[in-house]
């Protein structure tokens, strides 16, 4: 079996070689164990049914991809920069708004955004922290160059995956990762729990033991699996809305013993579902009351309100001017060209190169009413085109980005699939990023989409140490 | 140290109930099996109905009872929520909520065994087949229990588990006596001896019930004196499954709580253990309690779901529920 393509640079020759030499049908049956211990362990994303429950495993492949030394240190420098230029983007917009006043950003794709809270406006977060949680999602396109193809600054998911698929691999190919010095991952948890802990709120009941929990809809979301994984790793609380109340503006959790404070919360419900008394009224998921408890210092609500106008595909456009508006540095991660079609030239451009262009609605996740000018049909694109006139500001358009593949296992040999990579980076007092990230892979052949409900797959992401570096290295800073 | 959460201390106490009602189940439906040759008597597959008291929604969906409808009603069948699969189901939901307390084993394996049991077909049901079904579902609640003793951090979530196993527990013992006795009450009764030696499977059947045929014959050597059972299986301290013992666990468990966990609201229910156990101390030297003894076992397990009661509203956060509201509460709890 050959694994000879892609994402292959000298330096990996000695481990690709490894997996040249592994017999393909042992490979093969290994890897069909390891499906079936994550279905096993529960390692899964939840699917509600009317009377059960299906338990999905999101298929992994065990073929990982592998990232040097010096390319991991361009994407963690790169990710780094743009979460501290987005929590400094976001400060501004909810404070003096400079970069709206000289006309930087246009001031209606911030004003006029649905991710917009008022609520925030002239509010200072703890430690100043808007974004604690980020997944920069990055590809890499065919001269080898990383970019950015979106942020996710709200809530986003996965690093649950990045996590337990070490660990799959370590049981399933020992062999495979025998003497590799890799940066390892099983950090996560911990260093999220220090990092949220740095944004302990100033009205905290202790303010050197805060009370941290983990906030989920409940069993009923598809990621329930990975708020527990998280609440686990940090030895913290899973709470759904129902075991939390307010009182004082101070947020209490019901337990055994009564109500106990709670400081920080790490939740994973969007905005709207927080406080019924403050977004939507008819919310069962949230707490009467929280917004004030946080508006009040008492509590910390990560990631902040309304962090979700910096990661709208719109504002993204505008990502590498706000990196040098407040930093003045150049972006180390470059944008995926992109022309916003509130702009009228970027619109005309956009229309007169439907076919090359990817177009993608800039208010919707998962890879949905995204076209692919490349192999969209005649009526597809003439759909999109009629989407796109009567809503212009909805949509953003990009090249079509030739993604780089990564060996893949497939029916009888290795196979190139398109990739691309979400590192997770966690900010308190300073940003730490963790090595590696969700590799995600377009399981089918040619496909480019990789998003779980799109039939893609996730992969181990190995970093290698650098020369000086020993396996628990990871930088903090 | 984080305080548990109410929510997971309740979560606790109904995965420990609903796994050892789907052991205490499989238990009662193997050593059921051993009358399957005998299908034509129909009683003893209605006595398990009347044990659990659901002849009605029985009723509402098999036309006969006979050994093959009444294994997959307490089998398979997940429109009846006292299945094996539907208890099994109800204790992985409970787990999956847990996930962040319990070790990752304890969940392998609920949901492993929920998943292997959900396969379960007609085939397993067969009357070749059902004793060993049966045996391997037990097994794997013994298990599942194994995994939860052996790894299962000793916080105040654990004795709310233990306080949802021995409750547990002690219901099952008391409602099965209760109905196997009154099997036979009406022909033959226990204390005039004479017929005992005749009803000696029967009585050996009850106890392998409780797998507790070896301790019995190790306490009491000699005959099956269905009094000495009866007593056996209510009084002995040292057996498991005997009301006095999963009691007194019980006692030891709310102890814990208030000693170790300086949780005085445990008092309530305290208050409520110490009423039972005084009622199984007079009825242990009642000389006549074979002639109230329906009535006994009815006031135990009213008495068990006042306990649960209690813990609901001490620990639950459950407002007061009127008590006629109490024993749909029981199974509702998913």
């Amino acid at each position: 079996m050959s694994s000879n393509m892609a994402e292959r640079s000298p330096q990996l020759e000695d481990i690709w070689n490894r997996f040249d030499q592994a017999d393909f049908d042992d490979l093969k049956s290994r890897a069909k164990d390891a499906d079936l211990e994550l279905f096993n362990l529960g390692v899964t994303f939840t699917v509600y049914s009317d009377k059960d429950v299906i338990d999905r495993v999101l298929p992994f492949d065990i073929i990982p991809r592998i990232l040097t030394a010096s390319e991991w240190n361009t994407i963690d420098r790169g990710v780094i920069q743009r979460v501290s230029a987005i929590n400094a983007f976001l400060h501004d917009i909810y404070h003096e708004q400079h970069i709206l006043n000289d006309g930087t950003v246009p001031r209606d794709l911030v004003m006029g955004n649905a991710n917009f809270r008022d609520i925030m406006v002239g509010f200072e977060p703890a430690a100043g922290v808007y974004t604690h949680i980020a997944g920069t999602d990055i590809i890499r396109d065919d001269d080898g160059r990383f970019l950015v193809l979106e942020d996710n600054v709200r809530s986003p998911s996965g690093v649950s995956y990045v996590v337990e698929n070490r660990h799959l691999m370590e049981r399933s190919f020992p062999d495979l990762l025998a003497n590799l010095r890799l940066r390892k991952v099983s950090d996560y948890g911990r260093t999220l729990f220090e990092k949220l802990s740095e944004t302990v709120p100033s009205g905290a009941a202790d303010k050197d033991n805060p009370q941290v929990v983990v906030m989920s809809p409940g069993m009923f979301n598809s990621a329930y699996f990975e708020h527990i994984f998280l609440a686990r790793e940090m030895g913290v609380p899973v709470v759904e809305g129902s075991d939390l109340f307010c009182d004082d503006d101070r947020v209490f959790m019901k337990t055994i013993a009564g109500p106990k404070r709670v400081d920080v919360i790490y939740r994973r419900i969007d905005d709207a579902f927080l406080d019924p008394e403050a977004f939507r009224p008819d919310s069962m998921l949230g707490v009467k009351g929280l917004i004030n408890a946080m508006l009040k210092g008492n509590v910390t609500i990560a990631n902040a309100i309304g962090t979700g106008v910096a990661d709208d595909k719109a504002v993204y456009a505008y990502m590498p001017r706000i990196i040098k508006y407040y930093l003045d540095e150049d972006p180390i991660l470059d944008n995926v060209e992109t022309h916003i079609c509130r702009e009228e030239d970027a619109l005309q451009y956009t229309l007169d190169h439907m076919e090359e262009l990817v177009v993608k609605p800039v208010g919707e996740s998962g890879g949905y009413g995204i076209t692919i000018g490349p192999k969209a049909s005649r009526e597809e694109l003439e759909k999109a085109r009629e989407s796109l006139l009567a809503d212009p500001a909805n949509f953003i358009s990009q090249p079509m980005i030739s993604l780089s593949v990564c060996p893949t296992l497939g029916e009888s040999d290795l196979v190139p699939r398109h990739v691309d990579l979400r590192p997770f980076a966690v900010t308190g007092k300073g940003t730490w990023v963790l090595p590696g990230g969700l590799t995600r892979v377009a399981l089918r052949e040619g496909s480019i989409v990789v998003n779980s409900s799109q039939g893609g797959g996730t992969k181990d992401t190995w970093v290698l140490c650098g020369p000086k570096e020993t396996r628990t290295g990871g930088n903090r800073s | 140290m984080t305080m548990l959460l109410s929510r997971y201390a309740e979560a606790l106490f109904w995965f420990a109930r609903y796994v050892e009602r789907s052991a205490s189940l499989a238990r009662i439906l193997n050593v059921q099996a051993g009358f399957w040759q005998d299908d034509a008597n129909q009683e003893n597959w209605s006595a398990i109905l009347s044990l659990y008291a659901d002849k009605d929604r029985f009723e509402e969906k098999y036309d006969t009872i006979n050994a093959r409808n009444v294994a997959s009603f307490y089998v398979t069948d997940r429109d009846n929520p006292g299945s094996i699969l539907s208890c099994l189901w109800a204790a992985r939901e409970n787990a999956r909520l847990l996930r962040p307390l319990i070790s990752v084993s304890m969940w392998s394996y609920i949901n492993m065994s929920f998943n292997e049991f959900s396969k379960l077909s007609n085939w397993d049901l067969h009357s070749t087949r059902l004793a060993r079904t049966c045996e391997m579902i037990a097994r794997r609640c013994d298990a599942i229990m194994g995994v939860t003793e052996s790894t299962y951090y000793r916080d105040a979530g654990w004795r709310f588990y233990q306080l949802g196993l021995w409750i547990e527990r002690a219901d099952q013992t008391s409602r099965l006596l209760d109905v196997k006795v009154a099997q036979i009450a009406s022909t033959h009764w226990l204390d005039d001896g004479e017929d005992a030696v005749a009803d000696a499977e029967f009585w050996k059947l009850l106890l392998h019930s409780f797998e507790a045929y070896h301790a019995f014959q190790r306490a009491e050597s000699g005959l099956l004196d269905p009094k000495k059972v009866a007593n056996f299986l209510m009084f002995n301290e040292s057996f498991p499954r005997s009301l006095t013992h999963c009691i007194g666990e019980v006692q030891n468990m709310l102890k814990d709580l208030y000693l170790g966990y300086k949780l005085y609201h445990v008092e309530y229910s305290y208050e409520e253990v110490e009423k039972l156990l005084y009622e199984l101390e007079s009825a242990a030297n009642d000389p006549h309690l074979h002639l109230r003894f329906h009535g006994f076992n009815d006031k135990v397990q009213h008495r068990l779901m006042e306990i649960t009661q209690s813990l609901g509203t001490s620990f639950f956060g459950h407002v007061d529920v009127p008590p006629e509201d109490v024993s749909s509460q029981t199974q509702s709890q998913a």
